[in-house]
């Protein structure tokens, strides 16, 4: 229930939790004294037939009491936002550091959208976590037993039957909770499929309407709408049993509470006073329960945000790396015996694999998809490491480098570009923040992209939008080129950089790519015939292997 | 997303409740129930107040039998109705969320898929969905909470003004403090950072995605600081809109229990002043401030009621500006055309211009004769119009200028779906149902047996894959067809299309995650079984067609007719046509 160890990590949020906490006990020992005196007030006006006037220091004091819980339950909030505002940014910012430093490799591609969920929507469900649930558990701690200890100096008969009542509830409620955990599991996913299947539904609308069957869409989307609401019916009848033994519980010992006190009442064994004030204190000895019944699911959610990131952490963070910053401007690249597994997985994605790329020459590698050639890059580009074989760059070993110092060496083309906010030209400089206008401009020529810059509305500074929706494939990919045409750097890494182009521009491109590539040390990954062309010699790779290296 | 730029809507809601219908019995029933729990909390805490006013003066249990059983009564109906009102409630939504999903479904479909794209916030679909999900609480969190609430008070206010009209009228002077003026100011002060709050949310999931997709960008290019700095500025941003949101709701909370006090003290004083005055029994004080304390037990979620509305309304609003799109295209008036049978199925395309924006056309003037049963390659840069040609094929949009005529008949003044029945589009981005390989490929025929099925798998070069897997035509494709490669993906795609028969198909770049031979094999049997029927192959690769019958090239709008072999430089063709 109390994640200890996120707390730990993050004391200047625990502070501030505290901080919240305490001024809700505050707002509930406010609401207890107030409730005390009110059972006070009427007990002497009723029976003892006292007078307002008589009253007022006690009415007076009710009142204050009742500016201190107002006051105490505003700066709960705010404490708890506070909390929530320290503990987000940092477990964010804490998290998208830990991304960078598992690097590409460590995330692999069908990982990317759970990445992007846990660091936003994850993290995002934390706030609610924070600010209701996590309080809302400290008070089922906290507030019962004030209570009882309460009732018990009034009356200890009754604290008896709540004595009782406490544990038999918990008991109750873990021996439901077991059996409606599963169910639960199984409503959240019941729930969340018809969701995905709508979705399914409205993102494959153009398909059926150009197969003419919307109508027949429309069908299935009523009829599992309305077969899923019935199984969901059936498992929410038993999830709602937990609030029913809570509301149960309230109830019937307030109930329990009132016809017991009554009794002890006529035969004059209690006051009506205490009586009244037991009557009074009981249901708040349930009610920080019944709110947790209410913020069950921010619970859920938060604690799903934080195994989310647990798996998060799991992932190791890209290899041990060397730290020389004494990176060679130039030489050869030279790759000996390289071998690597995936964790987890059985056959070597890299066999022993051996070449040089002199200094300055383009090698190109093929192969079919899956024969290794990412592995190849991501291990080039220092994004993972292996113990297994070497690979040297003039002379050094990459393992020694510091890879963001051996990155700042290498100009790379990716094979699915990605676009981030901002405008054209911002993303052109992605790699080089200060470079001029003019620089811009120039490599966005070199790549054949600012015809298609200079026709968009604002030109270089039309923003993208999200994930730079308005450009095609091969527009795409013209930027990333020229990102990298941007950078004049010793070794060039590119990666099937013209999967998504047309033939002409793809022609256009080459000739720029050798203008790119002229005097610098090169790997391309490819699939096509007129990309290899452009290089030295041809490293064919099959199932991890090299099966035959071409001049 | 952002909401000021949406077009007012009058009355939403009322719109989607009048259309959806059959929501007043559950609110009614709902509404009911809910009322009687909260009406039976009034009624114990009432009567267990009573009951030890009375044990104090009495010496016997006897005159308080009845009392007694009035808590138990209460004390029952309280958990009975509770769960019941739960359990209503919850299949209420049910039922209304099912023809809610359904009419939305239906209502958008006149105007798709063209009002499915737009160009601001780029994702509708998922607007669609997660308004359709916000809605789903507009019964339960919004109707029922009013007219449950606004009947408890009025229970606690009579049961009070029994005693003194003044006493319920004090109650029903806090609730409504409580329950109407202080929602009203805490909202005036919320708005603006509940909007600013949904807006960084919508850059925060879009930011941490692409942050996520694009890492090796990023760490390639040594700007993870970029990614680092930009999620700390919107994190900023979201604790700023969330910390003037506490300040609203924190004055909301306080102000609540402040009230609810002060309702009880209001009405002990009272109380006191007319046991004092002898108007009412000193036995009843006691059940006075009790019952102010459980009728606010109602005005809750009243106050959450009014948030909700807010959320909903604006969901409504946006649900209805797409479903109230214009459609791009409509069916013809009733006694224009038809194809008819047996007539030849060429393809004549004339001055063909269209944008999807004004002022920014894609297609600026196409014209080229495709003969009926034609292999025709169409090719150009990307951005010159290749892919809006399909679009407008399967009359996604419509075009205002210029002529497609096929089999003789003008496009547009054909019925949608007959001329749906004449074009197969395969492109890029077309979508696989989360189910089985089988439902799939139905989609196209649905009385498709087996064996013809699987002659269109193997036709798409993608049988053997399929055979292989254990459960064959009824094993799962996975969300997104994530379970398929691209390439699978791809020739599942083209086996749909192929299904059809259709006498125009086009693949739009269908084989471009295909490795070259693959690729080419594919078309050779695609070609092969479609003899007779007019091919269209949109790509970038023109080695892959092989020999065509046809060579269109597009460039910045226009789309013209090449000579065959001209433009491929005398490459030898591989196919044996």
């Amino acid at each position: 229930m109390w994640p200890r160890r996120l707390l730990a990590d993050h004391p200047r949020a625990r502070r501030w939790l505290i901080a919240s906490i305490g001024c809700s006990v505050v707002a509930v020992g406010a609401l207890l004294g107030f409730l005390l005196l009110l059972a006070r007030v009427i007990d002497s006006v009723f029976l003892d037939g006292s007078e307002l006037a008589a009253q007022r220091p006690l009415l007076v004091a009710m009142g204050l009491l009742l500016l201190v819980r107002a006051a105490a339950m505003h700066v709960a909030e705010i404490t708890a936002t506070r909390a929530s505002a320290v503990l987000c940014a940092e477990v964010r910012h804490d998290a998208a550091t830990h991304v960078v430093a598992v690097g590409p490799a460590g995330l692999g591609d069908e990982r990317d959208a759970d990445v992007g969920l846990t660091l936003g929507h994850g993290i995002d469900s934390l706030h609610a976590y924070t600010t209701s649930f996590l309080p809302t558990v400290a008070l089922v701690g906290i507030v019962p037993l004030v209570v009882l200890v309460a009732i018990g100096i009034l009356d200890p008969w009754t604290t008896l039957v709540l004595f009782f009542a406490g544990p038999m509830l918990i008991l109750l409620l873990t021996m439901i909770g077991r059996r409606t955990a599963a169910l639960t599991e199984r409503r959240l996913t019941e729930m969340g499929w018809l969701s995905s299947f709508y979705l399914d539904m409205v993102r494959g609308l153009a398909t059926l309407i150009a197969f003419r069957r919307a109508d027949d869409g429309a069908q299935t989307v009523e009829e599992m709408s309305r077969r899923h609401g019935q199984t969901t019916m059936d498992v929410l009848r038993t999830a709602f049993q937990t609030s029913l033994v809570i509301e149960w519980a309230a109830t019937s010992a307030t109930a329990l509470v009132a016809v017991e006190v009554s009794f002890r009442l006529i035969n004059d064994d209690l006051s009506f006073g205490t009586a009244l004030a037991v009557l009074l204190l009981t249901p708040e000895f349930f009610s920080p329960l019944r709110r947790l019944a209410v913020e069950y699911h921010a619970g859920t959610s938060g604690r799903a945000a934080l195994d989310r990131l647990d798996r998060l952490y799991a992932i190791p963070a890209s290899g041990p790396a060397g730290s020389s910053t004494d990176v060679p401007v130039r030489g050869p690249i030279e790759v000996r015996e390289l071998s690597f597994r995936y964790p987890g997985t059985e056959s070597l994605a890299l066999a022993g694999v051996s070449f040089d790329v002199e200094c300055g020459e383009t090698v190109a590698v093929v192969g079919p998809s899956g024969a290794g050639k990412s592995t190849l890059l991501h291990l080039l580009m220092g994004f993972t490491t292996t113990t297994d074989g070497t690979i040297a760059i003039g002379g050094r070993e990459l393992s020694t480098l510091d890879p963001w110092a051996w990155r700042r060496q290498v100009a790379w083309v990716s094979q699915r570009p990605t676009l981030f906010g901002g405008s054209v030209g911002e993303n052109i400089a992605l790699g080089r923040p200060d470079a001029t206008c003019g620089e811009i401009r120039a490599a966005a020529q070199l790549a054949g992209a600012d015809g298609f810059i200079d026709a968009l509305p604002k030109g270089f500074d039309t923003v993208l939008g999200e994930r730079g929706l308005r450009l095609s494939g091969g527009q795409r990919q013209r930027l990333a080129i020229a990102r990298a045409a941007l950078l004049d750097r010793p070794f060039v890494l590119l990666d099937e950089f013209t999967a998504n182009l047309d033939r002409v521009t793809e022609a256009e491109i080459l000739r720029a790519i050798e203008l790119l590539l002229d005097g610098r040390t090169a790997v391309i990954v490819a699939h096509r015939a007129a990309t290899i062309a452009s290089a030295d010699r041809v490293v064919t790779l099959e199932q991890g292997r090299i099966e035959v290296s071409q001049p | 997303m952002t909401t000021s730029g949406i077009p007012r809507t009058r009355r939403p809601l009322r719109r989607i409740l009048d259309d959806c219908g059959g929501y007043v019995g559950w609110v009614l029933v709902t509404g009911l129930l809910q009322f009687v729990s909260l009406g039976a909390g009034i009624g114990l805490i009432a009567t267990s107040a009573y009951l030890i006013s009375r044990s104090a003066l009495v010496d016997s249990t006897a005159p308080l039998a009845l009392t007694i059983v009035g808590v138990r009564f209460f004390a029952v109906v309280r958990v009975v109705s509770r769960y019941t009102e739960r359990y209503v409630g919850h299949l209420g939504t049910f039922r209304i969320l099912t023809r809610l999903r359904v009419w939305v479904f239906r209502g958008i479909l006149p105007g798709a898929p063209a009002s499915m794209i737009d160009r601001r916030s780029g994702d509708v679909l998922t607007n669609v969905v997660d308004d359709v999900d916000t809605l789903q609480d507009l019964f339960l969190r919004v109707l029922v909470p009013p007219f449950a609430g606004a009947m408890a008070v009025a229970l606690g206010c009579a049961v009070l003004g029994r005693f003194d009209p003044w006493l319920g009228l004090a109650l029903f002077g806090y609730v409504l403090l409580c329950g109407v003026v202080l929602p009203l100011a805490t909202r005036r002060m919320s708005r603006r950072p509940a909007v600013a709050l949904i807006d960084v949310q919508a850059e925060l999931a879009a930011a941490t995605v692409e942050g996520a997709a694009g890492i090796s960008d990023l760490v390639a290019f040594d700007r993870a600081d970029l990614l680092i700095a930009r999620l700390d500025r919107l994190t900023h941003a979201q604790v700023a809109a969330r910390k003037k949101l506490a300040g609203a709701r924190g004055l909301a909370a306080g102000f609540t229990a402040l009230l609810v006090g002060l309702a009880s003290l209001t009405l002990l004083i009272l109380g006191i002043v007319l046991v004092d005055g002898g108007d009412i029994e000193p036995v009843m004080l006691a059940l006075l401030p009790l019952v102010a304390i459980a009728t606010f037990e109602a005005v809750g979620p009243v106050t959450a009621s009014f948030e909700n509305l807010e959320r909903c309304r604006a969901a409504g609003r946006r649900l209805i500006t797409t479903i109230d799109a214009p459609p791009a295209v409509a069916d013809p008036p009733a006694e224009f055309g038809t194809v008819r049978k047996g007539a030849p199925m060429d393809l004549e395309v004339t001055n063909l211009a269209f944008g999807y924006e004004p002022h920014r056309p894609v297609l600026r003037g196409a014209t080229f004769l495709i003969p009926a049963g034609s292999v025709v390659a169409l090719t150009g840069p990307s951005g010159s119009g290749k892919s809006t040609i399909a679009s407008l094929l399967l009359r996604f949009w419509d075009y205002p200028q210029g002529s497609i005529r096929l089999g003789g008949v003008e496009l547009r003044d054909l019925p949608l779906d007959e001329a749906r029945s004449l074009v197969a589009v395969v492109a890029q981005h077309d979508h696989l149902f989360d189910t089985t390989l089988r439902d799939n490929l139905s989609l196209a025929d649905e009385d498709a047996d087996d064996e013809r099925l699987w002659a269109a798998c193997d036709d798409a070069g993608i049988g053997a894959t399929i055979r292989r897997l254990p459960l064959g035509l009824d094993e799962r494709v996975g969300a997104d067809a994530s379970r398929l490669s691209g390439g699978e993906r791809q020739r599942v795609l083209v086996a749909r299309a192929l299904l059809t028969d259709a006498p125009v198909l086009v693949l739009d770049e269908a084989t471009a995650h295909l490795d070259t031979e693959t690729a080419k094999r594919v078309l050779e049997t695609v070609l092969h079984r479609r003899e007779g029927l007019t091919t269209i192959v949109v790509t970038h690769d023109e080695d892959q067609v092989g020999a065509v019958d046809l060579l269109l090239r597009a460039d910045a709008g226009l789309i013209t007719a090449i000579e065959p072999g001209a433009a491929s430089k005398g490459r030898p063709a591989t196919s044996s046509r």
